[in-house]
């Protein structure tokens, strides 16, 4: 597989990402104020309990009832007001950084496709890139989800966006130094 | 920088035009031009023998440093 290949198809899932985020913003968006209008067309809805599989956290529960397995399925509509819109905000603000991060990502691809690899703007796109990573790290720290029965809050540290936002921050500096030897290569008569 | 390039002097004291230099030495006038302004970050040796072949002069001439 040669190298255009390649990025030809890793261009396709960031088009393809983009698309599939757009669309779900726009799904949950429709769900969200349909919701507040017509709760009952959401009484059979339910969801899993919520859990968080990060290594660093910390996490409350509380539940009215006897039994836990009770909430093992939560119904939507008794999510409380101020947790559902928490969540809205908080995961569609995570899907506009996802989505705005795998468009520089795009911009980065285009790039090195058009063989301007080592530009100022692959530097800036990178710095984004970390930028919007450490935004996602931040929404995800916090998680509060109160239903009529059940209450759960957690703090986590996502170490996977950390190391992403990390590894977007390196990159940028060694885009940084790539940009200055192809500027000292090119002014060298 | 403190490098400074005395190559337009020298141009005139031999009564040659820049594009006339930079086809002798088998180089773009705008490398030239970069050279001549002074924003050059570097320049190779096989540069500046054709240059000095070209010109009848030593780098000397054409290079100085001016702390």
């Amino acid at each position: 597989m040669n190298k255009n290949s390649l990025l030809s198809i890793v261009n396709f899932f960031c088009n393809f990402f983009k698309l599939l985020i757009g669309i779900l913003i726009i799904a949950i968006t429709i769900a969200f104020i349909h919701f507040q209008f017509d709760r009952d067309f959401y009484n059979e809805w339910s969801m899993e309990k919520p859990e968080n599989d990060s290594v660093i956290r910390f996490e409350t529960e509380a539940f009215l009832g006897q039994n836990a397995q009770d909430f093992e399925k939560l119904k939507v509509t008794e999510w409380k007001t101020i947790s559902l819109y928490f969540t809205y905000f908080k995961f569609t603000a995570t899907l506009i950084l996802f989505f705005l991060a795998i468009h520089q990502f795009g911009k980065v691809l285009q790039s090195v496709r058009r063989l301007k690899t080592f530009k100022a703007i692959n530097v800036c796109a990178f710095r984004k890139i970390g930028h919007y990573c450490l935004g996602i790290a931040v929404l995800s720290f916090f998680n509060y989800w109160n239903f009529e029965k059940y209450t759960k809050s957690s703090i986590a540290a996502p170490l996977d966006v950390i190391l992403i936002a990390l590894i977007a921050f390196i990159l940028a500096e060694i885009f940084k130094e790539g940009n200055t030897l192809m500027e000292e290569n090119q002014l060298t008569v | 920088m403190p490098i400074l390039i005395n190559l337009d002097l020298i141009l005139e004291e031999k009564g040659m035009q820049s594009n006339e230099l930079a086809a002798k030495i088998g180089i773009t006038t705008a490398n030239l031009s970069i050279l001549k302004t002074g924003k050059a970050k570097a320049v190779r040796f096989s540069t500046l023998e054709a240059i000095c072949e070209a010109l009848n002069c030593q780098p000397g001439d054409i290079l100085a440093y001016q702390p």
